[in-house]
């Protein structure tokens, strides 16, 4: 089993015993050990799953590292936290996600009109099964949860992904201001109801 | 001697006593007591080192204070490392260097001197110019970072290969090279991304920061 482990918060470091990972094509800053990088052309996922992803542009420019040794990974010294999973299914955007197992399985998922105001495509990412992953966040990742009772709003350029029986909307605030050009910078947001937990970061992209 | 402390992860106070140090251009953000500030051009280095910096490209824009107080240091929100060198030679990237004083004799060096054709291969892959800097002596320095540096230990059983993107720089007795890992998938345009690493060999220290240049 691959061992995740973050040797401060910019820097995630993974310990391989002739196994695989994948990563962010680029993130490796120094490895110790014999280690092999390559392009995963498929992400783990198939040939469907990258049909998928070239089609729904939720792309992922993906590496595997195989081999025995220790790597580190950085990004652009963003902070890493690691999330580990047994079971569940976590939803995340493409580019937060920094290193995963093998082991898990990721897909896209459609996100709904979020994606229009938000930029980030129409297509989230989902990870399922038993491993680890690594997300980065620019500052420290936050987790809010969310219950039946405390539905959360969440500006879209913060947001970095969720877990959990939720369900996503958009809502809009918008005013006569906001049409007259009097925005307050505020008018979308992310709405999630149910019962889970939410990532965002202190910054907007 | 300038003592070295640093105040947080992003900001280093060196306390002067009828003293110089030198310090990236523009890099003090307050000082305390009597402290004068000039243009550094010699670096206390003398003429040849600076026709040697001017010739090889390898310059930094330096700035002497000199006085007695405290200089607070910062730059650009970047982290800041004091490193400390014991006798031996601190090999870091020019535009890394934060601040270090007299006790240190800098040089330029030929990266091609260092590890003959690799050496240059090594400049021209890491984009940072085919030479490097040098400190000698009994000091410290203080260097920047995005993100926090790390320095990896370098064992003779465990060499240590780095993203040249990553590379700050390194002490010790250590010989680098260059490493490929090429298969058909970069030939086709499916490059990793890490097509190129520097292999460390030895004993010493390599550091290196949270983010690729």
């Amino acid at each position: 089993m691959t061992r995740f482990r973050t040797n401060t918060d910019r820097l995630l470091e993974v310990t391989l015993q002739d196994e695989k990972v994948l990563a962010i094509a680029g993130s490796m800053v120094a490895y110790t050990g014999s280690i092999k990088f390559e392009k995963s052309l498929l992400g783990g996922e198939g040939i469907f799953g990258a049909i998928k992803r070239k089609v729904t542009s939720e792309g992922m420019q993906v590496m595997q590292a195989s081999g025995t040794g220790t790597v580190l990974f950085a990004q652009n010294a963003a902070e890493i936290t690691v999330i580990p999973m047994s079971g569940e299914k976590i939803t995340i955007e493409s580019s937060s996600l920094l290193t995963y197992d093998t082991s898990l399985k990721t897909g896209t998922s459609f996100a709904g009109l979020r994606g229009a105001a938000s930029g980030q495509g129409l297509f989230s990412t989902t990870v399922e099964g038993h491993g680890n992953i690594a997300v980065i966040s620019k500052g420290n990742l936050i987790m809010l949860e969310v219950t039946p009772s405390t539905p959360l709003r969440v500006d879209p350029d913060a947001f970095v992904g969720f877990k959990g029986d939720i369900k996503q909307e958009f809502v809009f605030d918008v005013n006569w201001r906001t049409m007259v050009g009097q925005t307050s910078g505020e008018s979308y947001q992310h709405k999630f109801t149910g019962q889970g937990v939410v990532f965002i970061q202190p910054a907007e992209r | 001697m300038p003592a070295y402390q640093q105040i947080n992860e992003k900001m280093v106070e060196v306390t002067l006593n009828n003293e110089e140090i030198f310090a990236k251009k523009g890099a003090m953000i307050s000082y305390q007591g009597d402290v004068a500030f000039s243009r550094s051009f010699l670096a206390g280095q003398g003429i040849q080192s600076m026709a040697m910096r001017a010739v090889t490209n390898e310059g930094y824009a330096l700035m002497a204070a000199r006085g007695t107080g405290k200089v607070f240091y910062a730059y650009d929100g970047l982290f800041v490392t004091i490193i400390p060198v014991r006798n031996e030679t601190l090999y870091v990237e020019s535009d890394v260097l934060l601040a270090f004083d007299a006790r240190l004799t800098a040089g330029t060096m030929f990266l091609g001197n260092q590890g003959g054709v690799q050496g240059i291969v090594r400049g021209a892959v890491s984009g940072q110019g085919l030479f490097t800097t040098t400190f000698q002596g009994n000091g410290e320095v203080a260097i920047l970072s995005d993100g926090n540096a790390i320095g990896l230990p370098v064992t003779p059983e465990v060499p240590v290969c780095v993203d040249p993107q990553a590379y700050i720089g390194h002490t010790g007795n250590i010989s680098s090279s260059i490493v490929t890992d090429l298969n058909w998938k970069t030939f086709v345009g499916q490059a990793s991304g890490e097509s190129y690493q520097m292999k460390f060999s030895g004993s010493g220290t390599v550091y290196i920061q949270a983010s690729e240049r």
